[in-house]
């Protein structure tokens, strides 16, 4: 959960007793004081991992919490269940009012919309149907011209595109328009994979003149796809709720304009469903939460709504988190895990990304191709995408281990595995 | 190239049949469109993207073979039946380990050192310990340790013992792990047929490795390995080969040395006639001690050194180099050679003289420094601890002359051939010439004895107590630290670990002291932790 590598090491200085006083921890929280250029107050809540320090650093969390946690982890005797001191009490009584006020704002946008709201929403629609109606002169023209001609357009020819997208009200397309920049000259069949861009992108914006013959449903795909976002609040009045024990399989994260967006997966234990909880990063400013990946927790996720529901919020927590130490409730075929890709893509034509929980997976390295492979127990096998997978390969030991991996219909890149009863986070190089 | 493809790369205005098909039912789908060409070809791409990515496959057939499998002749591509499970075991899996994993603690406590570069040095310590405590890494530090292991050799050797059975298996699939398999492989288990293969096609390094195992188990075998190649090797090669018989090199060796010396390359006459020198009964030895016995005399308590004038060809076959490097008069450096060829211990024997009393004797002597040098060389050589010994301490006395006759770096050299207790009293006599001992430092095994660390620390206190800045001493000290943090004995750690008394004046070297002392007591600290929790 460390921002960076140097905070991690910055961090490990830290956890060790002789730099903290007047340590403790309580059922809601963990405390301490630690020794830096003053003294700091660090505290951590439990349920959500949240920490809170009264250093002044930039990053989050800082050293100074994560040296807490690294402590209680490794020399638990040293921080003793205790009562509160009086600066952990009035805070976590803050944390509680702020979460209490959230609620009343929930409250209040099941209220109907205000005139005014009315009309700014139609101006937007007029805005979007224009841009739309450009866009769609762009694509004609970009086969009219011929893709070949596209190898040698600047970037700017896309973020010119992307720009009116923007302008329009529509930062859904815009993103789309991005992502195309990349794939002339990328790779030997980039005219194919550029064609199918353009081809899903005019699907989309048929779709979106023609919104009114859809199902409900995919209405609501549809005008997020596009640009029209969802208020985490309107996600968790209206959404759908799902309460279960919730297990933190693990985290991508992929650069957007002006940052990073990062995407974290869920399993439902019981629903066996997917959730994937997105945070965005902007001009290097933190993630606002961090997960307890590896560990499972009874959570309420609320769903954005839509045919095929995948990103989700954290409504309510319940109880602590656990490490995840059981199997992975997962499909055990390639062959199911496909069937349900396709059944999803009958739903949702635009769904791009999907979590993969296979048991019985054995990780395969042709040295030759230098390619990375994912083996089911069936001897089926899907590439994994480019990358060193030696810690998976170790992991394994060429036995059946369960697998979590997020598949983008080309590729599987590796979130974590369940190995010899414990489950471990994959992330990309320095991440951990 | 579906149609739908070329189309839309040349363009549908450069185009007179604009064919858009995909070949797959989505046609069906695209005939119902209406409209402009440009839009029905993009809605028709679309619907085909998606189509493609809905039908999405697992591959059956994996290319290649990864090198176990293709070893085994076991083809991972074949596959049972769908919903059949396979019952074979599967030629990829390791085994099951005899070495018990280490603790959470352990294991945080170990990324640590992996993680953390001011840790690194420890980790050989941390290995020892994982081995005696019959131990394992853990699965999911295998890559780390064996990437860190791969650049830094010193923490290989360490690192073989606690693989456990996971690490070898793992460190099969990497080619730049290859070296753990390399270096497991006991000279008994050499398979002759593989190996011979290796010493034909390998690569020079891995033909290397091959061959000082072979030589180590089979020296005569090697031998005539090498005899077979030799004329084909590079000199490189020649010489590096030739070096390695120095594993269990005998009298045996002789004629194809001998053979060896009349090279076109000086570096591989060299090698030869170093190891011909090292077979005390051979030809050349003998004729080294003869013509050595020429070059020095010694009666009545006098010493009279006659180098040669030219240098005859019989002497120049036998290895004896005829260029002298800059600086350097040949007469001198023609009986420097010679010297380093004749074992020490002949002088003695032939006078009747101590080593000390014949170094004595050359004190005197206008060619002193040359046969400093060359007994120098012939005490490393013939492994002569009483020769070290008697050099050692000509050595210490050197301050009172001008110019000293050898170097700090051989000194180092001769200390390391003392045992330990002799080293830490040669050492202990130095100081508080922080400049002269610092150094000899390295000539210790990095296991220090309690003794001595307890002395070492309290010199250290004295010394930064003093705060003698301009001793211009600091620098040895601070070098003198870093190895302290990783030699001292634990049984110093708590003498180490009571608070220092730092100067606080001239602020630079107050701030020297402190970032040396904050290492020592860091390192400590963990080397503590090391011994607490990895048992």
């Amino acid at each position: 959960m460390a921002p960076d590598a140097s905070s991690v090491k910055a961090g490990q200085k830290l956890g060790l007793v002789k730099h903290w006083q007047n340590l403790g921890q309580s059922a809601e929280a963990l405390w301490g004081e630690c020794q830096g250029s003053a003294l700091y107050q660090v505290r951590v809540d439990l349920s959500t991992l949240s920490i809170q320090c009264s250093c002044p650093s930039r990053k989050q969390p800082c050293k100074h919490g994560l040296g807490l946690l690294l402590l209680t982890a490794n020399t638990p005797e040293a921080v003793p269940v205790s009562d509160p001191p009086e600066w952990i009490i009035s805070w976590l009584a803050k944390r509680a009012a702020v979460s209490k006020r959230k609620e009343t704002l929930k409250a209040k946008t099941n209220a109907e919309p205000s005139v005014s709201q009315t009309k700014t929403a139609e101006k937007r629609q007029a805005q979007v149907a224009a841009g739309i109606a450009r866009l769609d002169l762009w694509l004609n023209d970009l086969v009219r011209n011929g893709l070949g001609n596209l190898a040698s357009q600047p970037a700017t020819f896309w973020e010119q595109q992307a720009k009116q997208m923007v302008d329009a009200q529509a930062s859904g397309l815009a993103a789309r328009i991005r992502r195309m920049a990349a794939i002339p000259n990328a790779s030997p069949d980039w005219p194919e994979r550029l064609l199918s861009h353009c081809g899903e992108l005019a699907l989309l914006t048929h779709s979106y003149q023609h919104i009114d013959q859809l199902a409900p449903a995919l209405q609501e795909d549809v005008r997020q796809l596009v640009g029209w976002t969802r208020k985490e609040d309107e996600v968790l009045a209206t959404g759908e709720q799902v309460k279960d024990t919730w297990i933190f399989l693990g985290q991508a994260t992929e650069p957007i304009e002006r940052g990073n967006a990062q995407r974290t997966w869920l399993l439902g234990t019981q629903s066996k469903r997917p959730a994937l909880l997105l945070q965005f990063s902007i001009a290097g400013s933190s993630y606002p939460d961090h997960y307890p990946l590896g560990a499972r927790q009874q959570l309420e996720l609320a769903y954005w709504p839509g045919s095929a529901p995948q990103r989700a919020l954290i409504a309510t927590r319940h109880g602590s988190t656990t490490p995840q130490q059981t199997r992975l409730p997962g499909v055990s075929t390639f062959h199911a895990f496909l069937r349900d890709v396709t059944a999803i893509l009958a739903r949702q034509p635009w769904q791009e990304r999907f979590l993969c929980t296979l048991c019985d997976a054995i990780p395969q390295y042709d040295a030759a191709s230098n390619q990375w492979w994912l083996r089911d127990s069936e001897g089926l096998a899907l590439p994994l995408t480019q990358g060193e997978h030696w810690l998976l390969l170790s992991l394994s030991g060429g036995h059946p281990i369960d697998f979590a991996g997020e598949w983008n219909g080309e590729t599987l890149l590796p979130l974590g595995v369940l190995a010899d009863g414990a489950y471990h986070v994959l992330l990309k190089e320095e991440e951990a | 190239m579906e149609r739908i493809v070329t189309t839309a790369i040349v363009g549908t205005g450069q185009i007179q049949l604009q064919e858009a098909s995909t070949g797959t039912p989505v046609d069906a789908l695209a005939a119902q469109l209406v409209g402009e060409q440009e839009r029905k070809l993009l809605l028709t791409a679309g619907a085909w993207s998606i189509y493609r990515r809905a039908g999405y496959c697992a591959r059956a057939n994996i290319d290649g073979f990864n090198p176990v499998q293709a070893l085994s002749g076991k083809d991972i591509g074949s596959r049972s039946h769908p919903g059949e499970k396979v019952h074979t075991p599967n030629p990829n899996e390791s085994s099951e380990d005899a070495l018990a994993p280490c603790s959470p603690r352990a294991t945080h406590l170990l990324s640590m050192l992996l993680l953390q570069h001011q840790y690194k040095p420890l980790l050989p310590e941390a290995l020892a310990r994982m081995q005696q405590a019959q131990l394992r890494i853990p699965h999911a530090l295998l890559p780390l340790v064996l990437t860190h292991s791969t650049q830094d050799k010193n923490a290989r050797a360490p690192l073989l013992p606690v693989l456990g059975k996971r690490g070898q298996w793992l460190s099969r699939f990497n080619p730049a792990w290859f070296w753990v398999t390399d270096s497991l492989k006991d000279a008994e288990d050499l398979q002759l047929d593989t190996a011979k293969i290796i010493w034909q096609e390998g690569t020079s390094e891995q033909r290397r490795a091959l061959f000082q195992r072979l030589r180590a188990a089979e020296p005569a075998r090697a031998r005539a390995w090498l005899m077979d190649v030799w004329p084909q090797e590079k000199a490189t090669n020649k010489g590096n080969f030739l070096a390695t018989l120095n594993i269990n090199l005998s009298a045996e060796d002789e004629p194809f040395l001998e053979q060896a010396l009349g090279d076109r390359s000086s570096s591989v006459r060299g090698t030869a006639a170093e190891l011909l020198a090292n077979i005390t009964t051979s030809a050349l030895s003998q004729r080294m001690r003869a013509r050595a016995e020429t070059l020095l005399n010694y009666t009545h308590g006098t010493l009279t050194v006659t180098p040669p004038h030219t240098l005859e060809l019989a002497w120049q076959k036998d290895g004896i180099v005829v260029e002298p490097p800059k600086h350097v008069g040949e007469r001198a450096f023609w009986l420097g050679q010679v010297l380093a060829k004749v074992p020490p211990q002949h002088w003695a024997q032939l006078f009747g003289v101590s080593p000390a009393q014949l170094i004595a004797a050359a004190k005197e002597n206008e060619w002193e420094a040359t046969l400093i040098a060359g007994w120098l060389h012939a005490t490393t050589l013939y492994k002569q601890q009483e020769w070290a010994q008697a050099l050692w301490e000509r050595w210490l006395q050197q301050s009172s002359d001008t110019p000293p006759p050898f170097d700090t770096s051989l000194a180092t050299q001769l200390l390391s051939m003392l045992p330990q207790q002799d080293i830490e009293n040669a050492i202990l006599q130095l100081t508080p010439n922080a400049a002269g001992w610092s150094p000899a430092l390295t000539a210790l095994p990095c296991a220090w004895s309690h003794q001595f660390g307890e002395r070492y620390l309290q010199l250290l206190r004295e010394y930064i107590r003093s705060s003698q800045a301009h001793s211009n001493q600091y620098y040895h000290w601070v070098q003198s630290v870093n190895l302290a943090a990783i030699a001292l004995s634990p049984s110093n750690f708590d003498l180490a670990l009571i608070p220092w008394e730092l100067p606080a004046s001239p602020a630079w070297y107050g701030k020297l002291c402190k970032e040396a002392i904050t290492t020592l007591t860091t390192l400590i600290e963990m080397r503590k932790r090391i011994i607490e929790e990895i048992n």
